[in-house]
């Protein structure tokens, strides 16, 4: 009961409080979600515009708060104003006729990947202090994020809040204003056509058990 | 059941009813290449899941809460001019409402002198015939002519 009462504040709460003008609320809800905006926008359009979209998504956030409607999910909504934002770039960017999701850069000159898998996550892993191992995990989260950049905006969206960010296909229809269907059938050609960028990396995997297929996830 | 990358994938994702799944895994347990499809899938898949979460740029909750602080003081430091602009007008209206009632009140006024003149006109006119007519039919005599306008006398 105590962990309760210590515990940060439900957004409910969070959300009421900015409403009155309380920006330390607001600050707390940026602490909160700022790695989950920071990291779709990168997946999404790459981490040099990432920190950008992360400001004006919580720009948006905080002047249409009293727009929101308490019945839904704050984290939906949040992930379809980061996906409005980030498709709002992507179309601005290439009708200027820009570069997009660029795949050679790493923020602020670290030794961070495009995905932002750096040396310091795979630290965590013992097979990372190997400099061979090192290597090839930066080589497939090269190969990863180009094959990402090569899908179409709206199949790379569905795809990274499916696989990467664990939405459920109903989830993904709320965030994405589209039909059941037109999930499904963008996360299928998004796999698809991963998997045939991926192939080098994948061929390695080798078949699985019959046994093993059976327990589905 | 033939081979279906569609049906593979919703199997994955435990997205078929009980009977399709059966048939699926039935259909696994005998195909070597959809088993090899499944793998593939599923190694895709949770590389796509364990790649660690990019870190957000140190600063970045006090730029934002930065802005929204700039963004709120500009709306206070505008609300007194907002109340400023608002009296300008009101007090603008109130003159206007004046200057109009004022001259709306003087052209009556100059309505009613000039009907006052108008009258006077009429009245200086209509005497003026009288005379006339009366010197004309030889009433003239009857007539206390010291009252009458000096070019109405005989």
């Amino acid at each position: 009961m105590n962990s309760r009462k210590s515990g940060p504040l439900p957004v409910e709460e969070l959300i009421a409080r900015c409403l009155t003008g309380d920006v330390r609320a607001f600050e707390t809800l940026v602490k909160m979600h700022q790695g989950q905006v920071y990291g779709y926008a990168c997946r999404m359009v790459g981490p040099d515009a990432a920190e950008d979209i992360t400001q004006e998504v919580f720009l948006r956030v905080y002047r249409s708060l009293h727009t929101f409607r308490s019945e839904a999910e704050f984290k939906t909504w949040l992930y379809r104003i980061t996906t409005n934002v980030c498709l709002d770039h992507l179309r601005r960017v290439r009708r200027q006729g820009g570069r997009l999701l660029s795949l050679d850069s790493a923020p602020n000159g670290s030794e961070e990947s495009p995905l932002g898998w750096t040396i310091a996550d795979q630290a965590a892993d013992p097979g990372a202090t190997d400099p061979e191992v090192r290597a090839e995990r930066r080589e497939l989260a090269q190969a990863l994020q180009q094959a990402l950049s090569r899908l179409s905006d709206k199949h790379r969206a569905v795809l990274v809040l499916h696989d990467m960010y664990g939405f459920r296909y109903e989830e993904i229809k709320d965030i994405l204003h589209c039909s059941l269907g037109t999930v499904k059938s963008r996360l299928f050609y998004a796999r698809r056509a991963l998997r045939e960028e991926l192939r080098p990396y994948l061929d390695a995997v080798g078949e699985w058990p019959a046994s093993g297929a059976s327990s589905a996830s | 059941m033939r081979c279906s990358l569609d049906l593979l994938l919703a199997y994955m994702d435990d997205q078929l009813s009980s009977p399709v799944r059966d048939r699926v895994r039935h259909h696994l347990a005998r195909c070597p290449v959809c088993r090899a499809e499944l793998a593939q899938m599923r190694a895709m898949r949770e590389l796509l899941a364990t790649v660690p979460a990019p870190t957000p740029p140190p600063g970045l909750v006090e730029t934002i809460v930065g802005h929204v602080r700039f963004r709120e003081a500009e709306q206070v430091r505008r609300r007194p001019q907002v109340r400023f602009w608002q009296g300008c007008f009101a007090g603008g209206a109130v003159a206007a409402a004046a200057l109009a009632m004022w001259l709306v009140g003087s052209s009556w006024l100059e309505r009613d002198s000039g009907v006052a003149a108008a009258t006077a006109l009429e009245a200086a006119v209509q005497e003026h015939i009288v005379y006339a007519a009366l010197l004309e039919t030889g009433a003239g005599d009857w007539v206390d002519w010291a009252w009458a306008p000096a070019g109405d006398r005989p």
